[in-house]
């Protein structure tokens, strides 16, 4: 039994434990060590580990984030020194959660449950996948949103939003600086978005209460609202008394 | 309470001229206004005053027992009605009986004296009343003071308390990913290792035995802040320089203790962080016109999405300025698209 396995961790002190831990573990196959979520996702996509041994604060993105861009589950270790994302962890189903510092006795409890979970790992990668969503229902209030376009990954702050689209299984988000292509629900973002600043104005459409320029009549007792950009954005029937509230009129 | 009059010497011979000034103008008055002898007009004079003086040393005690506050006004009022009909006529009494006996002989005065003894008894009701009235002011006064001293002394309290709470809290992360550190450099570095624990410890036991004292010399907040670098680039590797100009003069400047931590953890936490390349602290420190002038400035990964949460280590730089020198202009951020830059300065008190 060999297990393809991955260190991401911004720290090479970090890292170093990491290996010399391993090296007690002949089932782990090291594949290789990053530094920063970018060259992580690109590994993880390119030789598809089996274990990633994952910390979570890290230039550029964070493992959570990382974890969204993936198109490969594979099992995830966490290895850092914040005890507040522990439930987030084990919600996207990581087999355990290690907090800095901690013993070789410990990281090999780690280990085991890895290997256990490797062993059983015909359980579909859907339930993992539910579980994403499931997670997504009681995170924090967003504050920056990755997409991954082909090989590139793009961090927009929620700032430089300005209208969301419901497109199919996605959502575009619309910025200054163009769209992305994100695959999320919109009840997602309209969970995870301050409500104060961002309504839900229609099924298709989320809108930056700073982005509207004007509301209009459209049909009778039918609404649109006009962006800075001249954008025009149906309001629905539900939609215009939550934007009423927000806009207090 | 003690008896504002007698608390000290100074205040009875105050007391003693007060009296003094009356007992002429009683003679004036007498004199002036009836044929008697200029030495019979001191004896009654001095008499009557004399006694009314040493009695209105009890009338504290009077007061003392009909606090405004604490007593219906009506009672006050009930108290003071008698205690002025005993004193005053206790007062007149006395005063006939040595009068008449010094006087036995001279019927005209005697008769002088009894004439006018209504008019004692109104201008004594009137003495108790300006004396009573006397020391109801000293109470309130004094109670004024202390009510005065009472709220500095709290708001001193309360100020203590607030730079205290403002004072950088140590980040537990950065303590449990050095100790993460340390772990990793036993196995690999044994002798690093050591070397890391001290320099934590070092820095660990600056950090928290600060609680006393508002400021220390820039001396000792520099050799901090170098052990909190040194530790942080045993972390980060490369990804960490530090570069300073410190000029000799300034060393033993003073500024409020641990202000700069936060500045540099700021520097990491959005330099280092969150930047793959290598991120440069700059410090730069002159004094100029009696103040302290400290720069700090970091690159940054100028295509890093800053998280929020930031700035709550500078505004509480600033509330501490702000509490400790009544002064809004001290700190200075200047961002531009990839160097970050704090000015702190720091008046100094005069020589």
């Amino acid at each position: 039994m060999k297990i393809n396995t991955i260190i991401i961790d911004d720290e090479s002190l970090a890292r170093d434990l990491i290996k010399s831990f391993l090296q007690k573990h002949d089932e782990i196959t090291l594949l290789g060590e990053y530094s920063n979520g970018f060259e992580g996702l690109k590994a993880i996509n390119e030789t598809k580990p089996d274990l990633v041994i994952l910390d979570v604060q890290m230039p550029k993105i964070t493992g959570f984030e990382m974890l969204e861009l993936l198109d490969h589950h594979p099992i995830i270790i966490f290895s850092t020194a914040y005890n507040q994302f522990a439930i987030k962890a084990f919600e996207l189903n990581a087999v355990d959660y290690l907090l800095k510092p901690y013993s070789a006795e410990r990281f090999g409890e780690a280990i085991s449950k890895a290997v256990e979970r490797f062993k059983a790992k015909e359980q579909s990668e859907d339930t993992i996948n539910n579980l994403i969503e499931h997670v997504d229902e009681q995170e924090e209030q967003l504050e920056r949103v990755v997409v991954k376009i082909r090989s590139k990954i793009h961090v927009i702050s929620v700032d430089n939003l300005n209208y969301l689209e419901s497109q199919d299984d996605y959502v575009m988000l619309y910025t200054d600086d163009g769209k992305y292509l994100k695959q999320k629900t919109m009840r997602y973002f309209e969970n995870h978005l301050d409500p104060k600043q961002f309504v839900r104005i229609h099924r298709s459409y989320i809108v930056k209460v700073s982005e509207i320029s004007r509301l209009e009549l459209f049909e009778k007792e039918s609404y649109i609202v006009i962006l800075h950009d001249g954008t025009k954005l149906k309001v629905s029937r539900t939609g215009y008394p939550k934007l009423k509230k927000v806009l207090d009129f | 309470m003690i008896h504002p009059i007698l608390r000290k010497s100074r205040y009875l011979y105050y007391y003693i001229s007060i009296w003094a000034l009356v007992s002429v103008a009683h003679f004036f008055i007498i004199y002036y206004f009836y044929d008697i002898e200029p030495i019979k007009v001191v004896v009654e004079s001095l008499t009557f005053n004399v006694l009314f003086g040493a009695l209105g040393l009890s009338f504290w005690y009077a007061v003392k027992f009909s606090n405004v506050d604490s007593q219906p006004f009506a009672s006050i009022v009930v108290t003071h009605l008698v205690a002025a009909v005993i004193a005053v006529g206790l007062w007149i009494y006395v005063g006939h009986y040595i009068l008449n006996k010094v006087f036995s002989t001279d019927s005209d005065y005697i008769f002088f004296l009894n004439m006018t003894r209504p008019w004692r008894f109104v201008s004594g009701i009137l003495y108790y009343s300006l004396t009573i009235l006397f020391y109801y002011l000293t109470i309130n006064y004094d109670s004024l003071q202390e009510k005065i001293q009472h709220e500095t002394e709290l708001k001193s309290l309360v100020q203590t308390a607030e730079l205290n709470t403002l004072k950088s809290q140590l980040n537990p992360h950065f303590i449990f990913n050095s100790l993460n550190s340390i772990s990793a450099l036993t196995l690999i570095k044994p002798e690093k290792a050591q070397e890391m624990v001290i320099k934590l410890s070092d820095f660990l036991r600056y950090s928290l035995g600060q609680d006393g004292k508002q400021k220390t010399s820039l001396k000792e907040e520099l050799k901090n802040i170098e052990l909190y670098l040194d530790i942080e680039r045993i972390r980060f590797g490369d990804r960490l320089n530090f570069e300073k100009e410190v000029s000799k003069d300034c060393e033993n400047k003073f500024l409020p203790n641990l202000i700069l931590q936060p500045i540099f953890e700021n520097a990491i936490k959005h330099g280092v962080h969150e930047s793959i390349e290598g991120v440069t602290i700059n410090m730069n420190c002159i004094c100029e016109n009696n103040n302290l002038k400290i720069k700090v400035k970091n690159n940054f990964d100028p295509d890093a999405v800053v998280k929020k949460g930031e700035g709550i280590g500078l505004r509480n730089i600033e509330q501490r300025l702000l509490l400790s020198y009544q002064r809004t202009d001290l700190l200075r951020v200047k961002k531009s698209k990839n160097f970050f830059e704090v000015q702190l300065t720091v008046p100094q008190e005069e020589d």
